[in-house]
């Protein structure tokens, strides 16, 4: 493995809700062009580090960094400066623009990425006509690497099937092309065809540079997916490993299936 | 080119109908007309043919256009033809009212903001002019010059009322710029010596162009008022192309993100502050050039000009169009301005059968005259009921 810093790296990270710590202590590290996996039982705690590190919740304590040509403490930044610095996300119950068409829903996304103001807008300037069009061709591109939602790029969002909006959710991210790639339960309500489709499409993003942070309930999913696993119970780390070394790690084990399960 | 004559016959039978109705002088046969095309209309879509007609005027553009623009040229002659000037003055109106629904139209339609108070912005457009004109009574050519520079205060003002604001989500938003309203119409009518109190000021002079009067009249025998029609046509045009040049560039895709949803809009890499404090700018930009116009139109202002029912007034506007459509929008204005002042005769019924009629609207057409393209597909969705039709968003996940 090369020496490079990580891309990311998450320390004593911690988020409490009252009494409840959602997210304890954690620490994390990202290497570029890596793909890791989260699994955790219902209420670990995914979605909320997930919230932490794209700004949407503050932390109590930590700091997340993100490797650019120079490190940048994420903590502190609004969710729309952490795009900017190149993190983006879905989500576990999908927000897209319902009404919106599929291609509108994509060239929002690039929003961060452009720059025409509401002046080159009301005189159309050439420049403001040609960044409509850069964004126009970019979003087919993208939305290209789904082939299915090719066809359907004129349809209102909401008319799409409920695998086509998780896909179109991740165009979207992809539009304000991203180092780090957050995914909240990518695979969610597809049936195992659509997983296995997924599973080669979150590959070829891989292989096109980017790098993801998947959170995902399906274990062959995980499996087929990741280049390394982590487990989280009650807001903490318990394993970290490959699939298999998590998949044999006691702790995980109880903490899937309860004490009863060691005897 | 039969597909344009097609488009030519629509515009003129609708002018002609327009026409038609303007001249109909007893209320209760109004209303029947009224109630007659109202259900012309229902019977038309019923059959498919609104569609149609909707379709071929996307197609003949052009045409359309200069059909419509050889009508709002006509208007005002045959209205001097007709001995009845006070048409013109109302279209006048109209066209006012049609700058204000544009604008408020922004931050309702576009962005989703509810804005309570909008009528405040439209009265720092005609209190500037008036207050300017009231100082420097020879200065006429100002007037365009107080055009620009009112929309660029208000745009300000929007700013500092947004930045302390936008914080605050839907009814407490709504709650503020229902204070910042009022707040307005009370300095206004508090200070004395800027603005002569309730009084208001009075003698504000039409604008000058070159050596043109606006005080004098256009030819061709039109009244005084036919000036400031053909003025506020084109300030209206400029305006709903300004919106609608917005609406389709990045700015609007971002307003309608943070509309259907601002926190995925934000993780996008909106800065849904700016962006939103941009809509209240350009929407009270809008609504001070509105004024500028209103207060050489009337050359008069007072603070009973700039009440709470006028800032409700162009909401209905706004809602009665079809939020966030901008041709909706130039109807529901005309239709509210126009409306009233045919109801003249019911006297102290006229508010009860005003506010009848929007109640109908909103039950048989909830989503407005000429609903926008996005709203439309949203109720018909609703309408068969199949599907998934709800699209809650928890707060977070
Ligand atoms: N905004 C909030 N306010 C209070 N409690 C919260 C909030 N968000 C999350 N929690 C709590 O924090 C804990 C962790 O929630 P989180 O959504 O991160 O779990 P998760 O691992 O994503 O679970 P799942 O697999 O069900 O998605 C839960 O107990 C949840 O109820
Ligand atoms: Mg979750």
């Amino acid at each position: 493995m090369s020496q490079a810093p990580p891309l990311l790296s998450i320390r004593r990270l911690s988020k409490a809700f009252g009494g409840l710590k959602a997210v304890s202590q954690v620490d994390i590290e990202l290497r570029a062009g890596e793909i890791l996996s989260l699994i955790g039982p219902n209420g670990s705690g995914k979605t909320t580090l997930f919230n932490l590190i794209s700004g949407i919740y503050q932390p109590d304590e930590g700091e997340v960094w993100l490797q650019d040509h120079r490190a940048v403490n994420l903590v502190g930044l609004r969710p729309h400066k952490i795009t900017a610095q190149g993190v983006a996300r879905t989500f576990q119950n999908i927000r897209i623009f319902p009404d919106m068409t599929v291609l509108e829903n994509v060239m929002v996304g690039f929003h961060c990425r452009t720059q025409s103001g509401p002046l080159s807008a009301l005189f159309k300037t050439p420049a403001q006509k040609k960044e409509e069009q850069y964004i126009v061709t970019e979003a087919q591109r993208r939305l290209a690497l789904f082939r299915q939602l090719l066809p359907l790029i004129n349809e209102p969002a909401k008319t799409l099937p409920y695998a086509y909006r998780k896909r179109l959710e991740i165009v979207r991210a992809l539009a304000s092309s991203p180092r780090l790639l957050l995914l909240d339960e990518p695979a969610a309500g597809m049936n195992p065809h659509e997983t296995k489709e997924l599973m080669a499409d979150l590959h070829r993003l891989r292989e096109s540079g980017y790098t993801l942070m998947v959170i995902e309930h399906d274990m062959l999913m995980v499996k087929g997916l990741s280049d390394r696993v982590i487990a989280f119970d009650y807001g903490q780390k318990i394993a970290e490993g490959t699939f298999d070394e998590v998949r044999r790690n006691e702790r995980v084990i109880e903490a899937y299936l309860g004490k009863a399960a060691r005897c | 080119m039969p597909e344009n004559i097609y488009t030519i016959i629509i515009v003129l039978t609708g002018f002609a109908l327009l026409i038609l109705g303007l001249n109909i002088h007893e209320a209760a046969p109004f209303l029947g007309f009224v109630l007659a095309g109202a259900g012309g209309m229902y019977a038309l879509q019923r059959g498919g043919w609104l569609l149609k007609a909707g379709e071929l005027i996307k197609r003949t553009r052009r045409t359309y256009y200069a059909s419509l623009a050889l009508c709002l040229l006509a208007y005002p002659l045959i209205f001097t033809w007709l001995q009845s000037p006070y048409w013109i003055h109302v279209a006048t109106l109209a066209g006012v009212y049609v700058c204000l629904a544009l604008g408020l139209n922004v931050v309702v339609g576009f962005v989703g903001l509810l804005d309570l108070g909008y009528v405040a912005f439209y009265a720092i457009g005609a209190y500037s002019s008036a207050i300017f004109f009231h100082h420097f009574p020879q200065a006429r050519w100002a007037f365009w010059l107080l055009l620009p520079a009112t929309a660029l205060l208000a745009g300000i003002i929007g700013l500092c009322l947004g930045s302390s604001s936008l914080r605050l989500r839907g009814d407490y938003l709504a709650i503020v710029t229902l204070g910042f309203g009022e707040i307005t119409r009370i300095i206004l009518t508090n200070w004395d010596t800027l603005t002569n109190g309730p009084k208001g000021i009075s003698g504000i002079p039409g604008p000058v162009i070159a050596r043109y009067s606006f005080d004098k009249t256009p030819g061709f025998g039109l009244p005084r008022v036919a000036n400031y029609y053909f003025l506020i046509i084109l300030l209206a045009c400029a305006i709903g192309m300004a919106a609608d040049r917005l609406n389709h560039s990045r700015i609007g895709r971002a307003w309608m993100a943070i509309r259907e949803d601002a926190l995925a809009a934000e993780s996008l890499g909106i800065n849904v502050t700016v962006i939103k404090l941009l809509a209240f700018a350009v929407g009270a930009g809008f609504a001070a050039m509105g004024g500028v116009v209103y207060s050489s139109l009337i050359g008069f202002v007072d603070p009973m000009s700039f009440t709470f029912m006028e800032s409700a007034m162009i909401l209905c506007m706004v809602v009665l169009g079809g939020m966030g459509s901008i041709p909706g929008v130039i109807i529901g204005a005309i239709v509210l301005v126009v409306l009233p002042e045919k109801l003249r005769d019911f006297q102290q019924y006229r508010m009860l059968i005003f506010g009848a009629a929007l109640i109908m609207m909103m039950i048989f057409r909830p989503q407005g005259l000429i609903p926008s393209r996005r709203r439309k597909q949203e109720l018909l969705e609703e309408e068969d009921e199949s599907g998934t039709p709800a699209f809650e968003h928890p707060p977070l996940e």
